[in-house]
């Protein structure tokens, strides 16, 4: 399978990169591990005028240990975030996120947090051939007015299936993004649209820079279980990222966030909120944040993953709860 | 029979293992020829239609493009070497007809400079199509009359075959039961895509064709057939090939045909190369089947009827729809003494990709129906599943009542213990309590599947065997070797009989202008069949070779004389001696006088198409709680007569195992209108390192009389009753019965839910 | 755009070609440089016959851009071996029957070949682990794997370690 033409683009530094975008804006792809962007590619989903490299700019491979925060550059590799003490101790979400994404050999040591937070929304409908998309009508995210996973579906709903951002919006991420003008920081939910046909809202000419992961008071846990039939390159079917921030026993704070059921990650709100002031060991009021959390999850996600939908939101509940019962350290 | 000990059943290290480690090995993607174009397909976005007219004034004109065929010019082959020996040979296997039949169906092939120019060709090309509807369920199809798949309407093959009384075996029984088992639309997946060739036609009229073809004499047959050349004028040759399972089973739907076509036209070499998509979409897979079946059984545990009803989907074209119903027929009535049998079959089309052999050719479907209706009557009688395959299991010395043949060899009870007493069987079966949500279970299932096609097929195997002056040996056969070993296998029985160490045979790659006719590589039958042929061919030049060396020893009877080790001696006096070498010499530079190089050839078809069997215990745990099966141990135990090269018989069950676990859990196409949705590694999921199991292989020795120092086949078997035995532990573990595969996550809650 | 002269570094010899900005290090190594060891399987990243390495970590050739790939120590299986003297992981593999059709192997070779760098006796799960981006749909993977534990801890009855635990 040959890419499509493009122009090549291997900034020095971090300024030239950020020039570089200020002047192509949404003609530029950026290119950080590849095993997105080439696959989307080679299926000519995409056809970007200008690819640009990341090789150059080593300055955003770093995990730096601050007072109040953990700041990750965006070109840490998936590898270098398992290998880190501070992030498997300190946010052991994000450490089980990164290592099971795609397979060790292939995505580790070239895939970025930066790509994988940024990769694109996937349905087994759009990720196709450009001979399977030949032979019928273009769909809302090829451009066309037309769902394939939903019938007389209004828009796009392709699903979010990376793994991190659910363990990162667990632990309560920002990100930088950063342009040729300045920088702005948001939290990293709000980097998702919800849209399945633009699913982020980082400006073409912004660069995600940086991840800054705060430091949690109290005692705090975090844990991400995903599902996928094979151990190995699946993307998950759902998952679910969970901090639990917890004071003599007592649940102070919790964060759910499922993955893979819909555009973006979901931040179940109310799952969360009827864990304040919980035991950690209470199994039932986990049970009943799972259950809340499966059914709020399942009415955004569509037919479109490989596995019946039921199965999803049924799993979801599963995911949910072994995720909690990780972090509470009550695991069987 | 000779036997010396020297080389038959030591695992000699594969021959071609230094080219394929240090990457020197040569697959068709990896050849270039000068001058060489490079050739694209443009295929149907419709699963049924009409092609009225083509426009490819555009294309033609493109700087670069040099010649364009389509399917209103090259016929289509449907291959199946069956049709080789009918009367209407000429009208089964070519298709001259402008109808698409599945998403993917060829159209038409550019040849260009490059691949880039190739594929812009194609964007320029206007197709005018009279869309036809389309069938994609099997069951519409059979009943559908409107729509004609093909002329002859939508059912390609029907068979009914009854022995015995049914009605009356059925009235002897005490249970019967009946069922109805789905199984999938497997893909080969081989690593090197299916869909390679260079085709390079010269201006003498001769086609040379490099093409990794697991038949190459019958790709001669068809492509001669296809462009009106006769047989000498048509070289094929097989270089290394990265993994076939059948799904090279001859020439590739759309490729050699159109190659040597475009070839023909422009006398440059022209390649073509399928991406994996195109592998998936548009070569041939695995029959997906319904079968019906019902069984009945005395409270003893004795079998006493089978009725079967297989509705096979064998999609836009039919190659080996009919082969694949037969071997249904007969595997399973062949393994259990069953006195009452009826079977019908029918294969319908359908307007998805076309089916053709797979690993297992029928047998894994059938034997998933089967081995599940056993395990359910021992249950219902409470009887051990083991006890009822043993008891009712055809024993060597009986017939086998379709192949009309004497089992001569039958090691099934020999697997069945030892698979029992390896996997600790006994024990297992009695219930432990459950970790929690995760439920435990082992399971059974034995299996028949013969070697070669002796039967069935034109199935003919030859070998040329030339000692060279120096006391080595070149042997010449069209063995396709896909990985298996075959060639290594050969070496060794050329060896054996010749006396020449195994190290100084050198074996070729099929080649029709110097390989004899071989049917090629199916049916498990390359160590038996070819295995015959090359012993044959060798016992041909070592009497050869032992006449001359009589004479130079000053004796009288060749038969009186040994050879081991590269020197031939008198049996009764081994101090009497001379080396092949200096044998070989004299004959051929001439010391003698005679100038004259020592040649044995042999061809024929084996004698027999003997059965080997298998019985496979599978130990699973399934997750209650998100209905996932984990194989935890595969332990398979094989009859393969004798195993020539034991590394090479447990490379064959544990990678089968391994594709029968994919068959059981994970795989098979999907489809939404007509279109794969999982055509690709991602989505159509073959287990990778970490989600494989230990599989324990046990090798069993029944010696084949009729087989080359006793052996017969392995490479389908070891997965044909996998998923069956899956089913079966999965049923043990948690009372689902599964009656479709795979056996999703999915059918596991749903079956639990429905047991509470 | 214009096609630009690079020099690749493949097993330690540097090569100068002249590659589109499209072209995948894979095609530029089996089109250009006649590495054809590297083999193309499924184009998308996933199944691991591509794999070679970079800077001594294995990659996909055919996710990696020829570009990308200047100034950096590429390794294909070619360059595994000494002359015609095989690498003990290359020689276990044929030892060990983890060969079968071959066309899997070179990239199963170059992900163990990553592993045994940083670790020469990885136990089974290790290894599993280490090739669980490589498909082989041949062999079942036991004999890789066997294979890969045992390329620098060969030990007697090797062969049979099929059948321990």
């Amino acid at each position: 399978m040959r890419l499509p033409r493009f122009e090549y683009l291997e900034p020095d530094d971090l300024t030239q990169a950020l020039d570089m975008l200020a002047s192509h804006k949404e003609d530029v792809k950026i290119i950080a591990g590849g095993t997105d962007l080439l696959v989307r590619m080679k299926n000519q989903l995409l056809t970007p005028a200008f690819v640009m490299s990341m090789k150059q700019l080593s300055g955003l491979s770093y995990i730096k240990n601050h007072d109040d925060t953990l700041t990750i550059g965006a070109k840490t590799t998936l590898a270098d975030i398992v290998d880190s003490d501070d992030i498997q101790e300190g946010y052991t979400a994000l450490a089980q996120a990164a290592e099971r994404v795609g397979a060790e050999t292939i995505q580790h040591h070239r895939g970025t947090i930066s790509g994988n937070i940024l990769q694109d929304t996937r349905c087994i409908h759009y990720n196709q051939s450009r001979f399977h998309r030949s032979g019928r009508q273009p769909c809302h995210k090829d451009g066309g007015k037309i769902c394939y996973a939903r019938d007389e579906g209004d828009r796009c709903y392709s699903t979010y299936q990376g793994d991190m951002a659910p363990a990162l919006i667990a632990l309560e991420a920002k990100v930088v993004l950063s342009k040729k003008d300045g920088k702005r920081t948001i939290n990293l939910s709000d980097l998702f649209t919800s849209d399945g046909f633009h699913p982020f809202s980082i400006e073409p000419d912004e660069l995600l820079t940086e991840i800054i992961l705060p430091k949690q008071k109290n005692n705090s846990k975090s844990a991400y279980q995903r599902l996928s039939y094979r151990s190995a390159i699946d993307y998950p079917i759902t998952s679910a990222g969970v901090m639990i921030n917890s004071k003599a026993e007592k649940i102070k704070k919790a964060r759910i966030v499922v993955g893979s059921m819909s555009r973006a990650p979901l931040f179940m709100v109310k799952a969360s909120e009827t864990l304040a002031e919980k035991s950690l060991t209470d199994i039932d009021a986990f049970k009943e944040a799972a259950g809340i959390a499966m059914d709020n999850a399942g009415t955004f996600a569509v037919h479109n993953a490989g596995s019946t939908l039921e199965y999803r939101c049924d799993m979801t509940f599963v995911m949910v709860l072994k995720a909690l019962e990780q972090a509470a350290g009550i695991e069987k | 029979m000779i036997d010396t000990g020297s080389t038959i059943g030591k695992s000699f290290k594969r021959i071609d293992g230094v080219d394929k480690v240090t990457g020197a090995a040569k697959y068709a993607t990896d050849l270039k020829f000068n001058n060489m174009l490079h050739a694209k397909l443009l295929r149907s976005p419709h699963a049924h239609a009409k092609v009225k007219q083509i426009d490819a004034a555009a294309a033609r004109k493109l700087p670069g493009v040099k010649a364009i065929a389509t399917i209103l010019d090259v016929p289509k082959v449907l291959q199946y070497w069956f049709f080789l020996r009918t009367p209407k040979k000429e009208k089964q296997i070519f298709l001259r007809d402008n109808v698409v039949r599945f998403i993917g169906d060829p159209v038409l092939a550019v040849a260009a400079v490059d691949e880039q120019t190739a594929e812009k060709a194609l964007s320029l090309v206007h197709v005018e199509y009279e869309r036809l509807p389309a069938i994609f369920d099997p069951v519409e199809a059979m009943k559908e009359t409107d729509i004609k798949i093909h002329e002859r309407g939508n059912i390609a093959f029907q068979v009914k075959k009854e022995l015995g009384d049914i009605a009356a075996g059925f009235k002897k029984a005490d249970v019967i039961v009946e069922n109805t088992y789905h199984t999938s639309k497997q893909k080969h997946a081989s690593i090197e895509p299916i869909g390679t060739c260079i085709a390079d036609f010269e201006s003498n009229g001769k086609l040379t064709i490099h093409s990794s073809t697991q038949l190459p004499h019958w790709s001669q047959h068809y492509l001669a057939g296809a462009l009106g050349l006769r047989l000498h004028k048509v070289r094929v040759i097989k270089p290394y090939t990265g993994g076939a399972f059948g799904g090279r089973c001859g020439v590739i739907h759309g490729l050699e045909v159109m190659c040597s076509w475009l070839s023909r036209e422009t006398l440059q070499p022209v390649k073509m190369s399928f991406t994996r998509a195109e592998d998936f979409c548009a070569t041939e897979t695995r029959h997906p089947m319904m079968i019906k079946m019902k069984t009945g059984a005395t409270r003893q545990g004795v079998l006493t009827a089978n009725e079967v009803e297989i509705l096979s989907d064998t999609g836009g074209y039919g190659t080996h729809y009919i082969g694949v119903i037969a071997d249904c027929m007969s595997t399973g009535i062949g393994l259990y003494n069953i006195e009452n049998y009826q079977f019908s079959g029918k294969a319908v089309y359908t307007n998805k990709s076309m089916c053709g052999a797979l690993r297992g050719y029928g047998n894994p479907q059938m034997n998933f129906a089967q081995e599940s209706q056993i395990d359910i009557i021992a249950q219902k009688i409470g009887m051990d599943p083991l006890q009822i395959r043993l008891q009712n299991y055809r024993k060597k010395g009986e017939m086998d009542p379709i192949l009309n043949e004497r089992i001569l060899s039958n090691g099934l009870e020999e697997c069945l213990q030892k698979g029992a007493a390896s996997s600790d069987w006994k024990k297992k079966r009695t219930r432990q309590p459950d970790k929690d949500y995760i439920k435990s279970g082992i399971g059974l299932s034995c299996m028949l599947h013969g070697t070669g096609a002796a039967r069935a097929l034109p199935d003919p195997s030859s070998a040329t065997v030339m000692i060279n002056s120096d006391g080595t040996a070149s042997l010449h056969t069209a063995a396709a070797d896909e990985g298996q070993g075959n060639r290594t296998v050969l070496a060794q029985v050329a060896s054996e009989i010749l006396g020449i160490e195994f190290e100084n045979i050198e074996v070729s790659q099929p080649d029709t202008d110097i390989t004899p006719l071989d049917c090629g590589t199916h049916g498990s039958r390359q160590a038996y069949c070819g295995g015959l042929a090359v012993r044959d061919a060798a016992m041909d030049a070592r009497k050869k070779m032992l006449v001359y060396a009589t004479e130079m020893l000053e004796l009288k009877k060749w038969d009186h004389l040994s050879v081991k080790n590269g020197v031939i001696f008198e049996t009764a006096n081994p101090g009497n001696q001379i080396p092949i070498e200096e044998v070989m010499r004299k004959t051929q530079i001439g010391d003698m006088g005679i100038c004259r190089q020592i040649i044995g050839t042999a061809s024929g078809i084996a004698p027999a198409m003997p059965g080997y069997y298998g019985a496979v215990f599978a130990e699973v745990e399934v997750n209650t709680r998100t209905g996932d099966v984990k194989v935890k141990k595969l332990t398979s135990a094989f009859d393969v007569g004798k195993a020539i090269n034991p590394d090479f018989v447990e490379g064959q069950i544990v990678g089968g195992g391994v594709m029968g676990i994919g068959f059981a859990l994970t795989e098979g196409l999907q489809y939404k209108d007509g279109h794969v949705l999982n055509p690709n590694f991602t989505d159509y999921r073959i287990l990778r390192s970490c989600d494989t199991p230990r599989i324990e292989p046990i090798i069993v020795e029944s010696n084949e009389p009729s087989g080359p120092f006793g052996a017969k086949g392995i490479g389908e078997g070891s997965m044909v009753n996998v998923a069956s035995a899956i089913s079966n532990a999965v049923f043990h573990a948690t009372g689902v019965r599964s009656k479709r595969l795979c056996i999703t996550p999915e059918q596991i809650l749903q079956g639990l839910a429905e047991l509470k | 755009m214009e096609k630009i002269t690079i020099t690749l570094n493949v097993n330690n010899e540097s090569h100068e070609v002249l590659v589109a900005p499209n072209d995948t290090l894979l095609e530029v190594l089996r089109d250009q440089l006649d590495f054809t060891g590297s083999k193309e399987s499924c184009g998308e990243g996933v199944c691991g016959s591509c794999t070679v390495h970079m800077d001594g970590k294995p990659v996909r050739a055919c996710l990696t851009l020829a570009l990308e790939a200047e100034n950096i120590e590429i390794k294909t299986v070619e360059g595994l071996a000494n002359g015609d003297e095989l690498s003990p992981l290359q020689q276990s593999f044929i030892d060990h029957g983890a060969v079968q059709c071959g066309f899997c192997t070179p990239g199963m070779l170059m992900s163990a070949d990553a592993l045994l760098n940083n670790n020469r006796q990885p136990d089974e799960a290790t290894v599993r682990k280490a090739i669980s981006g490589n498909i082989c749909r041949c062999t079942g993977y036991a004999k890789i794997v066997h294979a890969v534990a045992h390329a620098h801890n060969p030990h007697q009855g090797c062969c049979d370690c099929n059948h321990k635990e």
